[in-house]
Parts: structure tokens; sequence; C-alpha cells
């Protein structure tokens, strides 16, 4: 080897700056193209649109549902994830688990609430968001595939919130999904087998509270994360937020 | 230090895929993965269909047959009622036939506190959501006298009693 590249004394001086200039490749933009870009070369602000329309911003036509939803879901995911370290799904101890967060784990009684109101809240925001989306005919060409995905991901939540409705393991997630699962029996031919493949037997037991456990921590929540991402992605590639098609002397809108 | 290997795509040196070729081609590799995704589809929803089950016995003794006073004898952990009728024996689920719920005994009959179904002391649905009348399930004396109930095995109502003495 010849001469050295650096020395030592200025590859630490250079350390920071080139740590920052490795992260961030472009510096601060200062012309309109480099903003595009920024925004557009960033993983965290690429799910945004580099340019959105004025009336795309008004809160009172969209009031903010869906993103409400998304945001009550990554609540979700790290209030449960917390609770996981915690909780034990054994019929056992699962009760135990449950009164032990609530009783003697530092801000448990917080974080299950927090869970417990996000889940509520995130049925209500969901039905809302679909209700605006409806009322205001955003489910028309060309956004009719983005409302499908739409009403799988509002049978994600719905199922996400019934397989967490056992997990306490006390009377009332018991015997709410005693009836539950008996419902699905009721489907004409493969209902009995349908609700044996549910449970993982003939009663709500182990198996039953293993099977909602897995699926409720890991099979749901990795579904609804790859729908909330076509979903999101559906948005930018139907033409963008939906938005009123005509502004009063506005009249090149589509 | 060689020389990097020339990597320009020549198209010359293409060999020509006939249509024919490329659909036998496309047909052996997409027919064999629906295959393999098939079986792999089939085994997955046997793997999770447990062949060997951890659940209470559904065939058992409730104890003998002098202990059980006039009337209905409500036995929860096993899901039934064990009728005495003088001599005469009989057990009827306690598991509503509406949506599983736990029914309770009431005078001359049986109610269930999910939603409202009443049933007859024989089981027969007097009202409510129910579609189907309380099963009845054989019941036998056992070899030590004890009275066993097998819930594998569902008898017409009013029939299979055990008469004693």
């Amino acid at each position: 080897m010849g001469e050295q590249a650096y020395r030592l004394t200025e590859a630490i001086r250079l350390l920071p700056r080139n740590l920052w200039d490795s992260v961030f490749r472009q510096g601060v933009p200062t012309t309109d193209q480099e903003r595009s870009e920024a925004v557009f070369g960033n993983f965290f602000l690429h799910v945004h649109p580099v340019k959105v329309h004025e009336n795309t911003l008004r809160f009172g036509y969209t009031l903010a549902l869906g993103l409400i939803s998304f945001y009550l879901f990554l609540i979700l995911v790290g209030s449960g994830v917390l609770l996981m370290f915690y909780y034990v799904p054994s019929t056992d101890l699962a009760y135990q688990s449950m009164k032990d967060i609530e009783f003697t784990v530092s801000f448990g009684m917080v974080l299950r609430n927090i869970h417990r109101w996000a889940a509520h809240a995130m049925v209500i925001t969901v039905f809302l968001h679909m209700w605006r989306v409806f009322a205001t005919g955003a489910y028309k060409v060309p956004r009719e595939f983005n409302w499908v995905i739409g009403i799988c991901l509002l049978v994600l939540t719905l199922l996400l919130s019934f397989t967490g409705y056992l997990l306490p393991w006390d009377q009332l997630a018991f015997w709410a999904i005693t009836v539950g699962t008996s419902i699905v029996s009721y489907v004409p031919g493969i209902g009995e087998d349908l609700r044996y493949l549910i449970l993982g037997g003939n009663v709500v037991g182990q198996s039953a509270l293993l099977r909602f456990y897995v699926l409720h921590c890991v099979v749901l929540p990795l579904f609804m994360g790859v729908l909330i991402g076509i979903h999101f992605w559906r948005i930018r590639m139907d033409g963008g937020l939906s938005r009123p098609s005509r502004e009063e002397g506005d009249e090149a809108e589509s | 230090m060689s020389e990097p290997a020339d990597y320009t795509w020549n198209l010359e040196d293409e060999k020509d895929v006939s249509r024919r070729e490329f659909v036998r081609h496309m047909m052996v590799g997409w027919g064999s993965l629906s295959l393999i995704a098939g079986i792999s589809a089939v085994g997955l929803m046997r793997f999770l269909l447990p062949n060997v089950l951890y659940e209470p016995p559904t065939v058992f003794k409730v104890g003998f047959p002098e202990s059980f006073p006039e009337g209905v004898t409500p036995i929860p952990e096993r899901n039934v009622f064990v009728v005495r009728d003088g001599s005469s024996f009989h057990a009827i689920s306690s598991i509503c036939t509406h949506l599983r719920c736990q029914v309770g005994h009431v005078r001359n009959g049986f109610r269930c506190p999910c939603h409202g179904s009443r049933f007859g002391m024989d089981g027969k649905v007097i009202r409510g959501a129910a579609p189907r009348p309380l099963d009845w399930f054989e019941i036998t004396l056992a070899e030590n006298g004890e009275i066993r109930i097998n819930t594998t095995r569902k008898v017409k109502a009013g029939t299979g009693s055990v008469l004693i003495g």
C-alpha cells in the first residue's frame, strides 16, 4: 500500500458529516424539483404523494378517518406487543396474567386500557371511514377495487376484535366465543367441521385459546399490514385521495 | 488484474424458443407449482385438524343411583342433568341447541340465559330460538353399580331410562 487515503484524525473529524451524508443523500433541498425528489426518495415520506390537490387537504371532506384508523392500528400493535411480554395463553394462567397486567405491572392497567379502547375506537372509525367513502362516492371507478380491499380490512378488524375477545379467559370471553363459534356451525354442510377447525376441538378449551392467540397476535396482524400497504398503494395508483370533483371557478378538474 | 468479462447481451447467441416449446415449459412449470401448492393446502388443512383431544371425557360415571334425590340434579362440569323419577333415571344435555349456552333448571323445565329459550321437563322446546329439543343421552349402570352416561350416544326423548331395584 502506498499513501494512506486519509489520516485517522481527519476520519474522526469527518465522521459526523459522513454519517449524516450516508443517511441523507441529498443536501437540504432548495428548488421545488429537489423538494419533490426529497419526498419521493425518502422511505417514510414516499407514502405521501409529492403533490396533493388543495381539496385533498380539506379536513371536512375526509375527516381523516382512514388515517385515524391506521394510527389506531399502530397504537394497537405497539400496546399489543407490550402486553405480550406478560400475557400467557394458557387456560391456567391467562386470566391470572391478565389480572397481573391490571394490578401488579407498572402502567399495565394503562396499556391494557389503551389496547382495549383503541380496539373499540378502531371498529368505530373503520365503519365511519366506510360511511365517508360511501357518502362521497369514493368507491366508484377507478377506486372500486380499493373498496374491496377496504371490505377485507373491515373483516380483518372484526376478526381481530373477535379473537382478542377470548384472551382474557373470563366468563364473558368464554361464553362469547362459545356462542360465536356456534354461529359458525350453522354454515350449511361444513359448519361443524369449520367449528372444529377454528376451536381445534369440540369445546372452547386450551387449543381454542392458543389458536385465537396465534391468530390475534401473528396471522391476522400480518394480513392486516400487507392489505393496509396495498390499500395505501392503490390510493396513489387510482389517482390520489378522492376530492370534490369541481370547485367554483375551477372547471378543469376531473 | 484481468480484464472484466464481456457481459454484453448478444442476441445472436440466444437460442430461439419456439412457441410450442415455450408453452410446454410454462405448462410443466406452472403445473408442478400448482400441484405442490395444492398438496400443501390439503396438508395444511389436515395439519390444523387435531387427531388427539385433551377434552373432558364423553363417557363418564356420575355416582350411585341412591345418591340422587328425586327430580333434577345438574352436573355442570359434564354439561348434563340427571333426572330421577322414582326408580327411573335419564340424562338430558344442559347445552342449549341454539348456540351452546348452559341451560338452567327452572320450575317445570329448563331455561337458557343467553337468548331466552325455554324447554319442558322432557327437553322439548316451549319457546325461544332453540331449533331442536335438548339431547337425551344413553344412560346405563356401570359394573360397580354407578350410573354411566355416554354423550356420544343420543337416544330418543322419553326412552333409554335406566330402572333401579
